[in-house]
């Protein structure tokens, strides 16, 4: 049996984990085409915003006794609804709503669902060019022009903030409340 | 059945002899002398007579002339689709690289730095007399020299490629040997039509001896794992700095208040936007990622590997795919042009033979575990 994303365990680093993510078609043993790749590469974008490894889930040949129950246990809590999906990567609510958006439809079972990978870096192209369009204005309103040569006309009192808000609001403000969460949410699951 | 002009061209496209190279691995691969009739012969024809098991070499011989029917289409794919834009790249012995300490090592093959290329002033092979290659490698030794210039070597494992000279020869490794080469030279044909800014680009290659050879590529210094847990150490950093204020102590927070009444307030929002950044560029990284599959998907390949360990950064700082072992053409469409290509190109058709080809996928240590 082959595999899509597969990974040893990493001597000196802290995502030491082995990763046995297998897109479900290939997992089921159905052909597959482009988009097995298209869901390996959802598993990397998620593991690139989470910065985590995804633990194992799914062992379609198993070595040993152990493995096989403790993954019977696990696939029988986690896909107890045939139809739904396998195994569901949590999503914080602190990303940005396309990059959520994008993974919601990579991991869909269905492979003719999922987005082509065209589709995907247009997607994610468009999008982050507003990103990087709305971190510039922030930068500027926040502290001035960092980038224009600093004379005295352009120097201006960095020390006040025109954004309001008060400190104790400020987590809540950048949704700092969210993410921690869902690195309880994690650290609960992994 | 191998025509006798392609089998040519894709010996032509490869600068060392595939020939010497696939008969010593069990004859396997079986592109011989006339470079036809090659699945008319029987290239197991001296293990069959050493074994006595009949069945046996029956089955080894399916599976032998499957495998060269696998490599000869896929080479003549290779060469029939992108034919002319195959690059010529050096071509260099044994000896001329010097090999420093191993960076990697995978199922089949090990990776090692080049600290220096000793190029021979009176090469024995034609190839090198060649102007071209004199050129290349030239060029090649020349980077060499540069600080940024920096070369891995990546050669199938010794002890994995040896073990089926041993009097009791295990057929699973044999065959597994034969994989590997194959897929290791598909990789090299692959790495030499591929031309995109992320995806790691082959320098040179050559023979080490009669059965194993090896593959140069620039060095990528900095693998995504690594990448990642920088990301993430920079992250919590950051977010530490959202939240100081609410460990700060109280006498400091009241002198700050005095002098400084913003200090916290602006640091906070140093810090969001440091994050916001940091999101900008894993974003970004995965948007390159994006565009090399995509590149991939439109010459009809599939990567079939993509994970974290498959990706490195270059010295410049751009993301580089790796590791073509195991990529596949997906089978030609049988829909005229007129239909919806796109449509078509995922049809669930097309994977199915890659199921029917065991010798093909088993060949990493960890597939024979898992298998």
């Amino acid at each position: 049996m082959f595999f899509l994303s597969f990974d040893d365990e990493l001597t000196n680093s802290d995502l030491c984990c082995v990763l046995f993510i297998l897109s479900t078609e290939i997992a089921e043993k159905r052909s597959y085409g482009v988009k097995a790749d298209c869901y390996s590469f959802g598993v990397l974008l998620w593991q690139l915003l989470a910065m985590a490894n995804p633990r194992p889930v799914y062992t379609p040949y198993l070595v040993n006794e152990e493995e096989a129950a403790a993954s019977a246990a696990f696939n029988k809590i986690l896909s107890t609804n045939r139809r739904g999906p396998r195994y569901e990567f949590p999503l914080c609510a602190c990303w940005p709503m396309f990059v959520q958006s994008l993974l919601r439809r990579i991991f869909q079972r269905n492979p003719r669902l999922r987005p082509n990978m065209a589709e995907i870096e247009r997607k994610l192209e468009s999008s982050l060019e507003k990103l990087w369009k709305e971190i510039q204005q922030d930068e500027e309103t926040m502290f001035g022009k960092t980038t224009a040569p600093c004379t005295p006309e352009t120097q201006t009192d960095s020390r006040t903030i025109p954004i309001q808000g008060s400190l104790n609001t400020l987590p809540y403000m950048f949704g700092l409340d969210r993410q921690r969460t869902f690195e309880m949410e994690l650290e609960h699951e992994f | 059945m191998c025509a006798a002009t392609t089998c040519c061209d894709v010996c032509a496209t490869l600068p060392f002899n595939v020939r010497a190279l696939t008969s010593s691995v069990g004859g396997a691969v079986g592109l011989d002398d006339q470079h036809a009739n090659v699945l008319q012969d029987d290239p197991m024809a001296l293990h069959k007579s050493s074994s006595g098991d009949s069945q046996d070499a029956v089955e080894r011989q399916h599976q032998s002339s499957f495998t060269s029917k696998r490599l000869e289409r896929i080479c003549k794919e290779i060469y029939e689709k992108c034919g002319g834009s195959v690059r010529e790249i050096a071509h260099l012995s044994c000896r001329e690289v010097k090999i420093g300490k191993r960076v990697g090592k995978g199922g089949t093959a090990s990776v090692y730095h080049v600290t220096g290329f000793a190029l021979t002033p009176f090469p024995r092979n034609e190839l090198h007399k060649n102007d071209h290659q004199v050129e290349l490698r030239q060029a090649l030794k020349d980077s060499s020299m540069q600080p940024q210039g920096r070369y891995v070597l990546k050669r199938l494992s010794k002890n994995f490629m040896s073990s089926h000279h041993e009097d009791d020869p295990p057929k699973e490794v044999n065959k597994f040997a034969r994989a590997a080469l194959i897929n290791m030279l598909l990789e090299a044909q692959f790495l030499r039509v591929f031309d995109h800014p992320n995806i790691v680009k082959l320098t040179a290659m050559g023979e080490c001896d009669s059965e194993n050879f090896f593959l140069i590529m620039t060095y990528l210094p900095e693998s995504m794992e690594e990448r990642i847990i920088s990301w993430r150490k920079q992250v919590k950093r950051n977010t530490k700095k959202l939240l100081q204020r609410e460990k700060t102590p109280v006498l400091a927070k009241l002198s700050h208040q005095f002098f400084k009444p913003d200090y916290y307030k602006k640091q906070q929002y140093t810090a969001h936007l440091e994050l916001r950044k940091l999101m900008y560029e894993r974003l970004y990284v995965a948007q390159d990622i994006a565009a090399a599959v995509g590149y991939l998907h439109e010459q009809r390949i599939l990567y079939r590997d993509l994970k974290t360990s498959n990706i490195g950064f270059d010295s410049e700082g751009t993301v580089k795919l790796f590791d073509f072992g195991i990529s596949r053409f997906l089978p030609t469409p049988e829909v005229e042009e007129g239909e919806h290509f796109e449509d078509s190109f995922d049809m669930s058709k097309v994977g199915t033979k890659m199921f029917m080809a065991p010798g093909m996928f088993c060949f990493t240590e960890r597939d024979i575990f898992y298998a």
